[in-house]
C-alpha cells in the first residue's frame, strides 16, 4: 500500500502529472471509440468513485479533500470528466451515423417539436428547486460560521487564490506576474470572444460531432482540461506550504525546502557556451531571448502558413490566420515554458529583472 | 433526465412523418413531440418534497443553535428557582396577620353594601364629572395651541412690518381669553371631583387602607409572581415569540451583548470595538444564586473581585475577553475559543462539543489555570497583583534570576545585573573553581542560581566534550586576564563556627539565604529566600578572610552589592566566616579538569576568526597566534556570543546590547514563529515558553546545527511550580491598548516604593501588602521581624526615615538575635519606602501632628489602665534584657520609644482591635465589646479608656509633647 502511495505521489509531480494527463488525453482522442463508449464509462467512473473512498482512509489525502474550500474542486474532479465523455459519446456516435450513411441524431429529433413549456421551462423549474436545496444542505453542513479576523501580518501558508483562479496561480510558477497575471487572462478571455470570427465553419452547429471538427476539439480539451483545469487541480490538493509540491498522500510540511537552481538563458549561452561573463548591456545580455521570441511570435507563423497550416492559412486568409497562430502561439508558450523548465531548469528566456521585464 | 426518449433505451425512434397541424388543445395528446413529459411530474414532485425537507431543516437547525439551546435551558432553571423562591415567599407570609386583615376586609365590604345606594350616587357624579372634565380639558389644550400659533402669525408678521400685524395681534388676545376661560372650567371641575372623592373615600376608605396593608404583607410573593411571569408568560406567548420563523420579530431568546467602552479589537489598518457576546450562554455567571448552577450557567467564582456591579472589575465595564480572551462575537463554543486545562478537559470538550483548536485564531481564551497571565494587561506596575499569587512568584523569580539581563521585558528596566561583579574575579576565586563551576553550577550546590551553559541538551555529545572544556577554559582565562585587584584588609580565622552557625541562623540572614535544599513550607513559597546566593559549601569557593570581610562589611567589598550589613561585631564576622568555610563540597573540589584541547580551540578560535574574514586569512592569522591569545581571544567572543555580560558586569562589555528575543509582546508571538523542532508539542504559545524554560535548547535535539548557530539560552533547572509561573508572566505580556480607565495606575509613590520593596526583598523578612516573612519559618515564633501592615498609618514619618537608614541607632527589641539590616539607604531611597508606606495607607506625609491634648484625670485613668491591663509584662521600659523566666518571645516592643515611634491615632486602632491589624498578634484584646469598655475594667466608654492609655503612654512614659488640656466639654 505504502508503495504504491509513493507510486502515486512521485507521479503527481507537475511534470509528470501534466505529460501523463497530456498523454491520456492525445490517447484517449486517438482511441476515442474505446475510451468514450459506455462501457468505459461504467469502469472510469465507479473506479474513481472507489480511488477516492480508498484514498479517503489516508490521513493527509482526507485532510486536504474534506476541507470546506475544496469541496467544490472535488465535484468538478467529477462534473467535468463527466462532461467531457457524453460530448465525445454523442459526437462519436453521429459521427458512426454520418459515416453509415445516416443523418445525425438531432437531424431525426428535429422533425419533432420541443415545446418552451413544459419542456424547457418545467426542466429549468426542477433544476432551480434541485439547486435551491443541494445549497441549502450544504451551507447547513459546511456553516460560514465567524471566525477571527483576517490578519494581513499573519497570512495562511499557503496562501492561494479562490478556486477558479489557482489555475493562473499555477502559471505564477513559470512566467512573471504580468504574464501570468495580467496578459495571459486579458488573452484568454479576448481569444475566446475572437473564436466565433475567426473560426465561421458551421460544421458541428447544432449536432455532436468529433470527426467533422478533430482539430479544433482537441485543441479545446488541451486547453481547458490540461493548462486549465488540470492546473486548478493541481494547484487546489498538490500545492501545499510556500506553493511547494506535495503529492496526495504527503503531509505538508512548512519546512521542506526546493533547492533554487534556475537559470536564465542569457547564462545558458554566455556564462555556459561561450564562457564569458554577462554582458553589461542589458540588450545585449538578453539578445539572444529576444531573438528566440520574436522568432517564435513572428517567424512561426509564417513558416506555419507554408507549411503544416497552409490549409488553415488559405481557408483564413491573412488576417484571420494571424491572429488564430497567435492566439495559438500564446497558448502553446505555457506548456512549451513548461517543458523547458523540467527539462533545462530554465527560468527566463529574456531576463530583465531590472525593468521587471521577464518572459 | 430531458434526454429521455418515449421508447427508452437511448434509441432514436423512427423518424414519424411530419404531424398534420392539427390543433391539438391538450399538449400531452399531441403526437409530434420530442419529449415526453410524465417523468418530469415525478421529478418535480421528488425535488418539490426534498426542497420542503431542506427548508424544515434549515429552519430547525436555526431554532437549534447551541446558545438558543442554553437560553431556553437557563430559562427553565429561573423559572424553577423564582417558584421555589415564591413558595417561600408565601411560607412566609403572617398568616394570622393575613386572616386578622381578611376578616377586616370583610366587615368594611358589608358596611358598603349597606350604603351602596349612596356609594352608587357619588360613584355617578365622579363619572359624570370625569367625563366633563375629559371635554374641558380637551378644549383648553385645543385653544392653547391655536394661541401658540396666532402669536407666532403675529409676532412674525410685526417683524416682517406687515400690515395685518395688529389684526393678528386682536385675535390672538381674543383666543387667549378664550384659553383662560377653558382653564377656570378645567379647575372648577377638577375641585368638584376633588370634593366627590372625598366623599367617596368617607365610605370606601377603610376598605382601601385594609387591602393596602394586606398586599404589604405579600408584597415579596408579589414581585416573585411578577419575575415568575416575565420569565415564563405562559406558553401562547413564549411558543409565538420564540416560534421557528416568528423568532424573526421579536424574540427573547436573543443574543446578548456587552460593549466594552473604548476596548478595541487592535486590526491592521481597522480597530473594531470589542462586544462580548458571552453572556449569551453564560447567562448566570454574574447572579449570585447561580455558584452551583452546572456550566455554562455557573456564576463567576469570585463576584466581589469580578463582573459584580461593586467590583473592581464591573462586568459593564470589563467584559469577559478583556481578561479571559477569546474570540469576542463567536457564539459557538468552539469558534469562541475555549482553551482545555489539560488533556483530560480536552477529551471530554472533544466528546461534548466536538471541540478543536482554533489554530488561526491569534487570541484564544487563556485555559483557567493561566488566567492570571491576563491581570498583566492592566496590572503592569511594580507590587503584586491581587488575586494572581503565581503570577507574583513568576515575577519575582524574573528579577531574582536576571531573564531581563538577555531579554527586554517591560517592567525590568534599569535593574542592576543580577550576578556579581567579575571585574575583580582573580581576588575572590580561583581558576579550578570557576572552570568547575561553569561546567556544572549545580555540581557545587543544589540551588545554584547561575544557569548552566555547557553539557546541556544541544552540546552534551561525547563529540562536543573537547569544544565545551574548550570554551570554559577560554572564558575563564579572559576573565582572569582582565581582573583587577580589590584591595581588602587583612580577614580574621579565628572564629567559631559553631557560633557562626547560630548567628546566620538567627540574626535574619534566612530572610534572603538557605543553606542547601529550601524546605517548602506548607502555604509559603519562600522563594524569597532564593534571593541572596544559597550559602551551601561556601567554603569550597572563597577563602576565610575573604568571607570575614564581606560579613563584616559587604559593601566595603563590592559597592553595588544588594547585601546589607548586619552590623556585626568582628567576632561575629570572624564567627560567621568559620561557620561557612566550614560548610564544603569535597566532591567539587576532587573533580578532574580537562585542559584545553587545541584543535578544538583552533576550531573555535577560527569561526570567530572568519567573520569578517576570508577562510584563508582566518587560517593565516590563526598559525601566528599562542595558546594564550587563542584562549583570550575566543574568550571574549564566546562571553559576547553566550551574553555572560546580561548578569555579569565584565570589563569591556559594559554597553553591550543583551542578546535575547525581545519579550515585550511574549504573549502575542504567533506561534508559527516559534520553532517547536522535532518535539511532540501542542503546538502553542505556553507549551512552546514552559517547555524552553525546562530545558531551553532541546528545540536543537535532531537538527544538524553548526556550533555558532544552536541555540543559547542556558538552563536554569527550573522546577516545574516555577516554570509555570514564569509563564503565567511572559504570556501575559501581550500587545494590544488597554484604555486608561481599566489600567491600574498606582501613584508614583506606591510604584516607587514597591520596585524598592522588591529591590532589596523586603518581603525575605516582614510580611507586606499580605505577602512575604519567608524568614519566619527559620525563626521560633515571636522572634521573627514583624509584620509590616498599616505601617504607615502605625509610625511616624520622622522616626522612620532615620530608622530605615541607621536602624542600629535605636532598637526597638534590643533583646531580639534577629535585627533589621543597615543597607545605607541614602536620603531618596529611605524618602522612597517611607512615602511608600504613608501612600498606601493614605495618610499624611512627612510633618504630622504628635502632641497629645489631653488632662490630668485622663493622665490617672490611663496610668491606672495601663496597671490594670499589666502592660508592662510584655512590654518592657527599657533595653534590659529579659528578665528570668521570661524568653524574648514573650516580649513585645519597647514603650519608651512609643511617642516618637507611632503616630497617636494608629494606638488608638491598635488598642481597639489589635487582630484586625495584625492577625495572629499576641497583643491581647481588651476592648471586645468595642465601643463599650467591659465593667471589671470600670466600664463606660472604651474609647475614653484606650485614648487614657495612649496620653499615658505618650506623655508620662514617653516624653512626647503636650498640647493645651482639653476640657470635659470636649
Amino acid at each position: 500500500m505504502e508503495f504504491i502511495k509513493d507510486v502515486i505521489n512521485y507521479l503527481a509531480a507537475p511534470k509528470y502529472l501534466i505529460v501523463l494527463a497530456a498523454a491520456l488525453l492525445f490517447v484517449s482522442v486517438k482511441y476515442r471509440s474505446i475510451f468514450y463508449s459506455d462501457k468505459a464509462a461504467l469502469i472510469l467512473f465507479p473506479g474513481m468513485f472507489a480511488f477516492l473512498g480508498v484514498s479517503m482512509l489516508d490521513e493527509n489525502f482526507y485532510l486536504i479533500v474534506t476541507k470546506p474550500d475544496n469541496v467544490p474542486i472535488v465535484g468538478m474532479l467529477f462534473l467535468i470528466p463527466f462532461f467531457t465523455w457524453f460530448a465525445m459519446r454523442e459526437g462519436i456516435r453521429n459521427d458512426e451515423r454520418v459515416a453509415s450513411g445516416k443523418p445525425v441524431v438531432e437531424k431525426d429529433e428535429s422533425a419533432k417539436k420541443v415545446l418552451c413549456w413544459p419542456d424547457l421551462v418545467y426542466t429549468e423549474l426542477i433544476c432551480m428547486v434541485v439547486l435551491t436545496f443541494v445549497l441549502i444542505g450544504w451551507s447547513i453542513m459546511i456553516g460560514a460560521p465567524i471566525e477571527e479576523a483576517a490578519n494581513p501580518a499573519s497570512t495562511p501558508n499557503p496562501s492561494k487564490a479562490p478556486w477558479y483562479f489557482l489555475g493562473l496561480q499555477e502559471m505564477l510558477v513559470y512566467f512573471d506576474p504580468w504574464l501570468a497575471g495580467v496578459v495571459f487572462p486579458s488573452l484568454i478571455v479576448g481569444g475566446l470572444i475572437a473564436i466565433p470570427y475567426i473560426d465561421t465553419n458551421p460544421k458541428g452547429n447544432g449536432y455532436y460531432t468529433f470527426k467533422e471538427r478533430s482539430w479544433e476539439i482537441t485543441t479545446f480539451l488541451f486547453g481547458f482540461l490540461i493548462l486549465w483545469v488540470l492546473l486548478v487541480i493541481l494547484g487546489t490538493f498538490l500545492r501545499g506550504p510556500n506553493w511547494n509540491f506535495f503529492g496526495p498522500y504527503e503531509y505538508w510540511d512548512v519546512h521542506k525546502l526546493e533547492a533554487l537552481v534556475n537559470i536564465n538563458l542569457s547564462e545558458y549561452i554566455w556564462v555556459k557556451a561561450l564562457g564569458t561573463g554577462l554582458p553589461s548591456n542589458i540588450l545585449v545580455r538578453e539578445s539572444f531571448g529576444f531573438i528566440l521570441v520574436l522568432a517564435y511570435l513572428l517567424v512561426t507563423p509564417i513558416i506555419l502558413a507554408k507549411t503544416l497550416f497552409k490549409q488553415f492559412y488559405e481557408n483564413l486568409g491573412p488576417a484571420r490566420y494571424h491572429v488564430m497562430v497567435f492566439l495559438l502561439l500564446s497558448m502553446a508558450a505555457l506548456p512549451i515554458k513548461m517543458v523547458l523548465r523540467w527539462l533545462f531548469n530554465l527560468k527566463y528566456i529574456i531576463g530583465i529583472p531590472e525593468y521587471f521585464f521577464n518572459i | 433526465m430531458s434526454s429521455e426518449t418515449p421508447n427508452g433505451e437511448g434509441k432514436k425512434p423512427a423518424i414519424p412523418p411530419p404531424a398534420k397541424k392539427d390543433p391539438a388543445l391538450n399538449i400531452s395528446q399531441r403526437g409530434d413531440r420530442l419529449y415526453e413529459v410524465e417523468s418530469l411530474h415525478k421529478w418535480f414532485a421528488i425535488t418539490s418534497l426534498l426542497l420542503f425537507v431542506f427548508t424544515v431543516w434549515m429552519i430547525m437547525a436555526d431554532y437549534n443553535r447551541e446558545w438558543k439551546q442554553y437560553q431556553r435551558a437557563f430559562n427553565r432553571m429561573q423559572v424553577q428557582q423564582t417558584q421555589a423562591e415564591m413558595d417561600a415567599a408565601s411560607g412566609a407570609i403572617d398568616v394570622a396577620a393575613f386572616g386578622v386583615l381578611q376578616g377586616q376586609l370583610n366587615d368594611a365590604r358589608g358596611t358598603l353594601v349597606a350604603n351602596e345606594s349612596e356609594v352608587n350616587r357619588i360613584q355617578g357624579e365622579l363619572d359624570d364629572l370625569n367625563a366633563q372634565l375629559y371635554a374641558a380639558d380637551q378644549n383648553f389644550r385645543f385653544a392653547r395651541a391655536t394661541y401658540d400659533v396666532e402669536q407666532y402669525d403675529h409676532e412674525e408678521a410685526f417683524a416682517s412690518g406687515a400690515s395685518n400685524s395688529d389684526a393678528l395681534l386682536g385675535q390672538a388676545q381674543a383666543t387667549l381669553a378664550l384659553v383662560g376661560e377653558h382653564e377656570l372650567r378645567v379647575e372648577e371641575l377638577t375641585l368638584e371631583i376633588r370634593a366627590a372623592e372625598a366623599e367617596l373615600g368617607t365610605f370606601i376608605g377603610q376598605r382601601d387602607d385594609i387591602q393596602s396593608q394586606m398586599a404589604g404583607l405579600r408584597a415579596e410573593y408579589d414581585r416573585l409572581e411578577g419575575v415568575r411571569n416575565t420569565l415564563d408568560p405562559g406558553l401562547v406567548v413564549t411558543s409565538f415569540r420564540n416560534a421557528p420563523v416568528l423568532d424573526m420579530l421579536n424574540p427573547s431568546e436573543k443574543i446578548k451583548q456587552i460593549l466594552v467602552p473604548n476596548l478595541f479589537n487592535d486590526h491592521p489598518f481597522l480597530q473594531v470595538p470589542r462586544v462580548d457576546r458571552c453572556t449569551t450562554c453564560h447567562l448566570g455567571i454574574d447572579q449570585e444564586g447561580f455558584a452551583d448552577a452546572p456550566q455554562p450557567f455557573t456564576a463567576h467564582p469570585e463576584l466581589d473581585k469580578f463582573l459584580g456591579s461593586s467590583s473592581p472589575h464591573p462586568m459593564d465595564q470589563f467584559g469577559c475577553t478583556t481578561c479571559h480572551s477569546g474570540l469576542d462575537r463567536a457564539v459557538q463554543f468552539t469558534r469562541a475559543g475555549h482553551m482545555p486545562v489539560d488533556e483530560a478537559q480536552t477529551a471530554e470538550w472533544e466528546e461534548n462539543y466536538h471541540w478543536e483548536e482554533q489554530h488561526f485564531l491569534e487570541t484564544p481564551m487563556l485555559p483557567m489555570n493561566r488566567i492570571e497571565a491576563s491581570c498583566l494587561k492592566c496590572h503592569t506596575g511594580a507590587g503584586d497583583v491581587p488575586a494572581a499569587p503565581s503570577l507574583n512568584v513568576g515575577r519575582d523569580l524574573i528579577r531574582m534570576y536576571g531573564c531581563f539581563g538577555c531579554h527586554n521585558i517591560p517592567g525590568y528596566e534599569d535593574i542592576r545585573r543580577v550576578g556579581p561583579d567579575l571585574t575583580t574575579i582573580a581576588s575572590k576565586l580561583d581558576k579550578e573553581w570557576a572552570r568547575r563551576w561553569l561546567r556544572e553550577p549545580r555540581g557545587f550546590k543544589s540551588e545554584a542560581r547561575m544557569p548552566q551553559f555547557w553539557f546541556n541538551s544541544n552540546n552534551n555529545a561525547p563529540v562536543d566534550a573537547a569544544r565545551n572544556y574548550a570554551e570554559i577554559n577560554a572564558i575563564v582565562e579572559f576573565l582572569y586576564s582582565k581582573s583587577r585587584p580589590n584591595p581588602l584588609p587583612a580577614g580574621r580565622t579565628n572564629g567559631n563556627a559553631e557560633q557562626g552557625q547560630a548567628l546566620v541562623e538567627s540574626v535574619g540572614c534566612m530572610g534572603c539565604h538557605a543553606v542547601g535544599p529550601i524546605a517548602e513550607e506548607e502555604g509559603q513559597a519562600q522563594h524569597r529566600r532564593r534571593f541572596g546566593y544559597n550559602l551551601e559549601n561556601q567554603g569550597s569557593k572563597v577563602t576565610t578572610e575573604w568571607l570575614y570581610n564581606w560579613v563584616r562589611d559587604p559593601q566595603s567589598v563590592w559597592h553595588d552589592t544588594n547585601m546589607p550589613s548586619l552590623r556585626l561585631s568582628n567576632q561575629e564576622a570572624a564567627d560567621v566566616a568559620a561557620y561557612l568555610s566550614s560548610l564544603t563540597n569535597p566532591d567539587f573540589e576532587a573533580q578532574p579538569w580537562t585542559e584545553t584541547d587545541e584543535t578544538a580551540l583552533d576550531q573555535i578560535t577560527l569561526e570567530f576568526l572568519r567573520a569578517g574574514s576570508t577562510g584563508i586569512e582566518a587560517r593565516e592569522r590563526l598559525t601566528g597566534m599562542s595558546l594564550e591569545d587563542k584562549h583570550l581571544f575566543s574568550g571574549e567572543r564566546l562571553i559576547g556570543q553566550y551574553g555572560c555580560f546580561g548578569c555579569h558586569t565584565i570589563e569591556g562589555f559594559e554597553a553591550t546590547q543583551p542578546i535575547g528575543t525581545e519579550l515585550t509582546i511574549a504573549g502575542s508571538k504567533q506561534v508559527t514563529r516559534l520553532d517547536f523542532g522535532f518535539l511532540d508539542l501542542p503546538h502553542e504559545r505556553s507549551a512552546w515558553y514552559e517547555q524552553k524554560l525546562t530545558d531551553p535548547r532541546i528545540f536543537d535535539v535532531g537538527r544538524v546545527k553548526r556550533p555558532d548557530e544552536r541555540l543559547r539560552m542556558p538552563n536554569f533547572n527550573f522546577t516545574e511550580e516555577q516554570v509555570d509561573s514564569i509563564v503565567l508572566v511572559i504570556t501575559g505580556l501581550v500587545k494590544g491598548e488597554v484604555p486608561p480607565d481599566m489600567r491600574n495606575d498606582l501613584s508614583a509613590e506606591l510604584e516607587a516604593g514597591r520596585a524598592m520593596i522588591a529591590r532589596r526583598n523586603c518581603r525575605g523578612c516582614h510580611e507586606i501588602e499580605g505577602a512575604g516573612g519567608d524568614i519566619q519559618a527559620t525563626l521560633e515564633e515571636g522572634l521573627a521581624p514583624p509584620m509590616l501592615a498599616t505601617e504607615g498609618a502605625k509610625t511616624q514619618p520622622l522616626w522612620l526615615h532615620p530608622f530605615l537608614q541607621d536602624p542600629g541607632e535605636e532598637t526597638l527589641r534590643p533583646w531580639l538575635s534577629v535585627r533589621m539590616p543597615t543597607f545605607y539607604f541614602d536620603e531618596v531611597e529611605a524618602a522612597t519606602i517611607g512615602r511608600y508606606f504613608s501612600a498606601f495607607d493614605e495618610v499624611e506625609y512627612p510633618f504630622i501632628e504628635t502632641s497629645i491634648a489631653t488632662n490630668d484625670e485622663r493622665l490617672q485613668q490611663g496610668a491606672e489602665l495601663f496597671r490594670l491591663l499589666q502592660c508592662e509584662r510584655c512590654h518592657p521600659t527599657s533595653d534590659a534584657p529579659p528578665p528570668p523566666g521570661v524568653t524574648a518571645a514573650d516580649l513585645a516592643p519597647n514603650l519608651q520609644l512609643g511617642h516618637e515611634r507611632l503616630r497617636p491615632e494608629w494606638v488608638v486602632r491598635w488598642l481597639t482591635n489589635p487582630q484586625q491589624i495584625m492577625p495572629g498578634t499576641r497583643m491581647p484584646t481588651y476592648y471586645p465589646d468595642f465601643p463599650l469598655a467591659p465593667p471589671e475594667l470600670g466600664g463606660g466608654s472604651a474609647l475614653t479608656h484606650i485614648e487614657a492609655i495612649r496620653d499615658y503612654l505618650f506623655l508620662t512614659i514617653g516624653n512626647g509633647q503636650r498640647a493645651p488640656d482639653i476640657t470635659e466639654d470636649d
